[in-house]
């Protein structure tokens, strides 16, 4: 176990700068997940740490050794690949043993270990089998085993989990969280499924070309995002979008859309300027159908254009200042296509932001 | 059922029909070799002899160091096709994997070296032998043939080598391999298609080659198995049983290398390392 400290952290692939001034401090133990759209660097990120790629500039840091320019397997670290990369012509068990062998383990502790690790990842059974025989939920298992056995300082995953389907993907994030909390071993895990990053990550890192975004808790993420992007990008569904102006007092701030329909926001976001253009952000949970409580300037109305039942809760796309929204709202609702109807807003978990920078204001 | 034969039967009929005219010339000294001695020529254009008879090997044994000879033959193959393999996997891993200066431009020389034929080589290598005093021993044969099958090895080589996925070296490379370490414990395990196909041709190249063993070769005690019927033309090799029975021992080990290696040249021995 160890901490991992990336300090102004470049990388350049030819003239295309992939990487830049990333600064992160994982804590010794921690459980942080990299996330960010297709190419923002993400694994590049990770493979600088695995010294799988070079840093262009800046150091890497673990524990207290300067890693940056030692090779890969000098850094004590372990990593599991997305296409899980097991040596085709190895067993199982010479796959996951693969690792202590060349480290000059013992031939009878090598077994010991192997045996270890099969037992927690239930693999006891394909021990002496090749990759080929294997599904594709045990060949994931193999990398994990092979990752866990040599117990680095660091576990670094690449979306491991996105070539399962649906179900067995999330049975296999539950295993990890529980191997998480046994073995206590730091982990960087990437992943593109927000809701991977949720439900494992202690602290999620948001990426985006190359810089990171923010930095903070899932919950900090999903309740105060520093940035519209940042906001999109975590909750499922999306948070919703709508272009308004501030108008009147600055105590309640009210907002006008593009078709002239009102909302007042109230007390909690006051102090803009009347005449500011801003981006509404309302999470489609944060929406429900209008009732007694709520105020007449505290809501929006819509024509009703989808319905998604979903069993816990239905969803439903609602055309708004003609833009469409998703609400979230309870299973049996009694709503039917092109019914137009009021939407009550959770105000207070509504979020502004500025619509040229993105910054939440 | 439809009538017409499916283009794979076509295929095969093709293939047997031109296997079978292949086989004449093999099936002709296999006759000529067995025809029992005092027949004086085989009937059917040499393919149908009366009686078969094993008297013509043993006259090639009796007369001739057949076995010597064929040490010789497989000290200078088995060495050179140790050599070329090692050779050639270690250039074509790093033609395959490694970007360096001048890497394109040396590997399309290696191709072009392909494009001369032997016979044009031989002064030139004599002329090397002679200067490295490599007349009339074994190096003298084990390093041109070396040198001559490289070029293809890499070739070959180097195409199976770039199919394999990166990730398997990165993984290795985690697990604490050095560059080497994965060639040797990674690379080359997987690449036993290649290798056989570089081992094969490489065996057969070198066992069956005639003209450079002729002029670099004098102590008798020394040449390869395919110098044997010329050495021993005067004393017994003008009569055709003796005669097609040396041709025929020569055949049969690159026959029994063949067999050995083919098993291995199956493809998809990397099914399994990647994804589901
Ligand atoms: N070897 C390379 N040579 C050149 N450019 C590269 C190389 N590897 C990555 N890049 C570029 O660096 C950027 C970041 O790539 P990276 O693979 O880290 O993205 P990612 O966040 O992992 O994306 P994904 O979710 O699609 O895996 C991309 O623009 C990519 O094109
Ligand atoms: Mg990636």
């Amino acid at each position: 176990m160890a901490t991992v400290e990336l300090r102004r952290v470049n990388k350049t692939f030819g003239t295309h700068q992939a990487i830049q001034g990333l600064d992160l401090s994982i804590a010794n133990g921690e459980f942080v997940a990299l996330v960010g759209p297709s190419g923002c660097g993400k694994s590049t990120t990770l493979r600088m740490i695995a010294g799988l790629e070079a840093v262009s500039g800046g150091a890497i840091v673990i524990g207290e050794r300067d890693v940056s320019h030692l090779p890969a397997r000098d850094r004590d670290i372990a990593m599991v690949f997305q296409s899980y990369a097991l040596y085709p012509h190895m067993t199982v068990a010479e796959n996951i043993g693969f690792g202590l062998k060349l480290r000059g383990t013992r031939r009878a502790r090598v077994a010991e270990l192997v045996d270890e690790a099969a037992e927690t990842l239930q693999l006891k059974e394909v021990l002496g089998r090749k990759p080929k025989e294997l599904s594709g939920g045990q060949r994931q298992r193999v990398a994990m085993g092979r990752a866990m056995v040599r117990h680095p300082q660091v576990f670094l995953f690449d979306e491991p989990l996105s070539n399962l389907d649906a179900k067995l993907r999330v049975h296999m994030r539950a295993q990890i969280k529980k191997l998480h909390r046994q073995l206590t071993t730091t982990t960087i895990y990437v992943t593109h499924d927000q809701t991977e990053a949720m439900t494992l990550a202690d602290r999620i890192v948001v990426m985006n070309h190359g810089r990171i975004e923010q930095v903070g808790t899932p919950h900090e993420l999903y309740g105060a995002p520093v940035s519209k992007f940042v906001a999109g990008f975590i909750g499922s569904p999306e948070m919703n979008f709508l272009d308004a102006v501030v108008e009147g007092a600055a105590e309640t701030c009210d907002l006008t859309f593009a078709d002239g329909s009102r909302l007042s926001l109230g007390p909690v976001h006051a102090g803009l300027p009347a005449g500011r253009p801003v981006t509404l952000g309302i999470r489609p949970e944060h929406l429900h159908l209008a009732g007694p409580a709520d105020p007449p300037d505290g809501r929006l109305s819509g024509l009703v254009e989808v319905i998604e039942p979903l069993g816990a809760d239905t969803l439903i796309h609602v055309v708004v200042a003609g833009r469409t929204l998703v609400a979230r709202l309870a299973a049996k609702v009694a709503v039917e296509v092109g019914d137009r109807i009021e939407l009550g807003v959770d105000r207070a978990r509504a979020h502004l932001f500025d619509p040229a920078s993105g910054l939440a204001l | 059922m439809p009538l017409t034969p499916s283009p794979r039967t076509i295929k095969t009929a093709v293939l047997t029909v031109l296997a079978g005219i292949w086989l004449v010339p093999v099936l002709m000294m296999l006759a000529v070799a067995l025809m029992p001695p005092g027949q004086r020529a085989a009937g059917f254009g040499g393919l149908a002899i009366k009686g078969v008879s094993l008297a013509s090997f043993g006259t090639a044994f009796d007369r001739a160091p057949i076995l010597l000879h064929f040490v010789n033959s497989l000290i200078i193959t088995v060495t050179s096709v140790v050599l070329v393999v090692v050779i050639s996997s270690l250039a074509a891993y790093a033609f395959a994997r490694t970007r360096f200066r001048g890497g394109e431009s040396l590997f399309y020389g290696l191709l072009a070296t392909l494009m001369l034929p032997i016979p044009a080589l031989i002064v030139p290598i004599f002329q090397l032998n002679k200067t490295f005093g490599l007349l009339d021993t074994y190096w003298g044969l084990i390093l041109p043939y070396t040198a001559l099958g490289v070029p293809f090895a890499v070739i070959i080589y180097r195409s199976f080598f770039s199919a394999i996925p990166q990730e398997l070296e990165e993984a290795a490379k985690i697990d604490g391999c050095s560059t080497f370490g994965i060639w040797l414990r990674i690379i080359m395990p997987l690449s036993w298609p290649a290798t056989s196909v570089v081992v094969i041709f490489q065996f057969m190249t070198s066992f069956n080659e005639f003209i450079l063993a002729l002029v670099t070769m004098d102590s008798n005690s020394l040449k390869p198995l395919t110098l044997v019927p010329l050495i021993y033309a005067g004393p017994f090799m003008a009569q055709p049983g003796p005669m097609f029975a040396t041709l025929t021992l020569i055949t049969i080990p690159v026959v029994v290398v063949y067999l050995l290696m083919q098993r291995f040249m199956i493809g998809g021995l990397t099914a399994g390392a990647v994804k589901g």
